[in-house]
């Protein structure tokens, strides 16, 4: 969709940044891409909303777009949600960017907490917003201590978390957040996304940029790269599964959210990807979309 | 609902629509090494600076950015084209150069004299802007690592001992310089974090 005249603002720099900053923000998104995994510092801007609304994603979303790009922007899997409708109107507004909800179409995601079902191309760049980039950070409060053991590749101490997981509990207990380790070499946050996409992200098609804005770093992980999750020999790592398909569309294959369904105590399980499911529900019943049923 | 700004939005100037795509050029290049990415039309800038090497660097510069010119490259017209165009913070030595440029790979100085940034720091590394003369015709090279799904064939027209000292580079990781390689149509991209097969 492309924003009508009415809804674009003047007075702002495409994309709201000056181009200083978006020069500066190129330089570490560059360095991000040659040291894959490594948290790059970068002078992060008062942003139009507050830090932990998305500010290092949208400052990295907008040193990357251009007029050509076609933007989608996910919260939690959707494009309804709150997070995504206002940087989707942001980026409207500053840039007058044509955006979809369509994973398929778009050029450019900015998400929060999930990344698309649906593989992503070698034309697509991914952008996500994190609140916390430093994966040591619950164990290693200092900020100069957690850097002294990315440089030497000293990860015990994570190892050590994830056993005494198991050794308490059995299992590792981090649903979303799950530290990987980045071609081998650096340890990193893949964003508050359930670890269900932890595997979307190793040897993906496309390149996956991370911002953190309040912590003022950025790092990528470049397409084609080895990201695992960090595990054990007799331990591996799993993701999570559910008994169930989703309740609209079938799938068995995506990442289910739990919903009340009406009645006390009533629930149901449905896909997390909005875009997914409604894309899964068109291609089964096309009658419905030929009558007008479909999506807005 | 009533804005303080009536007018529709500015579309980005010419300059800042040419940073926006040779920047992307740059990260293609750089996210998929090995590969030739074309760039865009580029303005001309004064003998012997290239169209290329100028667009690239004007898309990268400020004050923050240390740049080292090859001396071929350091004489006033092309100083004077660079601090009109951008703010620009020139260095005397390669190793204190956050971007260098080199127009001639006679003229590249050993990959070491560079700064390799430092061990908690790594991305305090020069990335060097290397104008080769031709992208392919030089001895054949496969490349591995992050960005290239099996292996990627090079094969830029560089000195004989560029692919050994780039071997060393490699073996930094994750030290070492990125080398952003040009004939003046496409670019290479080579981050350390790719190495020889």
């Amino acid at each position: 969709m492309i924003p009508n005249d009415d809804e674009v603002a003047g007075g702002y720099n495409f994309a709201y940044l000056d181009e200083q900053t978006k020069r500066m923000v190129r330089r570490a998104i560059l360095k991000a891409v040659c040291i894959p995994g490594h948290q790059v510092p970068f002078g992060s801007r008062e942003m139009p909303l507050p830090a932990g609304w998305g500010t290092g994603g949208l400052q990295v979303t907008a040193s990357v777009i251009g007029p050509d790009d076609v933007l989608k922007v996910i919260d939690q899997g959707t494009d309804a949600a709150t997070n995504a409708v206002s940087i989707r109107a942001f980026f409207r507004r500053v840039a007058g960017l044509a955006t979809t909800e369509r994973t398929r179409e778009a050029s450019l995601i900015q998400t929060r907490h999930r990344i698309p079902e649906t593989p992503l191309t070698e034309e697509q760049i991914l952008v996500l917003q994190v609140p916390q980039p430093e994966p040591l950070r619950q164990l290693v409060p200092r900020g100069a201590a957690a850097r002294r053991l990315h440089a030497f590749a000293d990860y015990g101490v994570m190892y050590v978390k994830l056993y005494e997981d198991i050794a308490r509990f059995g299992r590792v207990t981090l649903a979303y957040d799950y530290p990987v380790l980045v071609n081998g070499r650096y340890l990193a946050s893949p964003s508050p996304i359930p670890r269900f996409d932890n595997p979307k992200l190793d040897n993906s098609r496309a390149l996956s940029l991370f911002g953190a804005g309040r912590e003022r770093r950025l790092y990528a992980i470049p397409p084609y790269t080895r990201v695992a999750s960090l595990d054990f020999g007799d331990h591996p790592f799993e993701v999570q599964r559910w008994s169930v398909g989703c309740a609209l569309c079938g799938s068995r294959a995506s990442y289910l959210d739990e919903i009340g369904s009406g009645g006390p105590g009533a629930r149901m399980f449905v896909c997390s990807d909005t875009d997914y499911c409604e894309e899964r529900r068109e291609a089964s019943a096309p009658a419905r979309r030929a009558a007008g049923g479909g999506r807005p | 609902m009533t804005t303080a700004f009536s007018s529709p939005a500015a579309p980005p100037s010419e300059a800042a629509q040419r940073d926006q795509r040779v920047f992307r050029v740059l990260l293609r290049a750089l996210s998929y090494p090995g590969r030739v990415v074309l760039l865009p039309a580029l303005p001309s800038a004064p003998a012997p600076l290239c169209p290329a090497l100028a667009g690239l660097l004007l898309g990268l510069l400020d004050l923050e950015a240390g740049l080292w010119l090859t001396p071929a490259l350091d004489c006033p017209p092309i100083r004077s084209f660079l601090t009109y165009r951008a703010a620009v913070q020139f260095v005397a030595t390669p190793r204190e150069a956050v971007l260098a440029v080199v127009d001639d790979p006679a003229g590249l100085p050993p990959l070491d004299a560079f700064h390799p940034g430092e061990p908690a720091c790594p991305e305090r590394s020069t990335t060097v802007l290397l104008r080769v003369p031709a992208l392919a015709g030089g001895p054949a090279v496969a490349l591995r690592g992050p960005g290239i799904e099996a292996t990627a064939t090079v094969a830029p027209r560089v000195p004989y001992g560029f692919w050994d000292q780039w071997a060393r580079n490699h073996a930094r990781y994750p030290l070492g310089i990125d080398i952003i390689m040009t004939d003046g149509v496409g670019l290479v991209g080579l981050p350390r974090s790719v190495g020889r097969e």
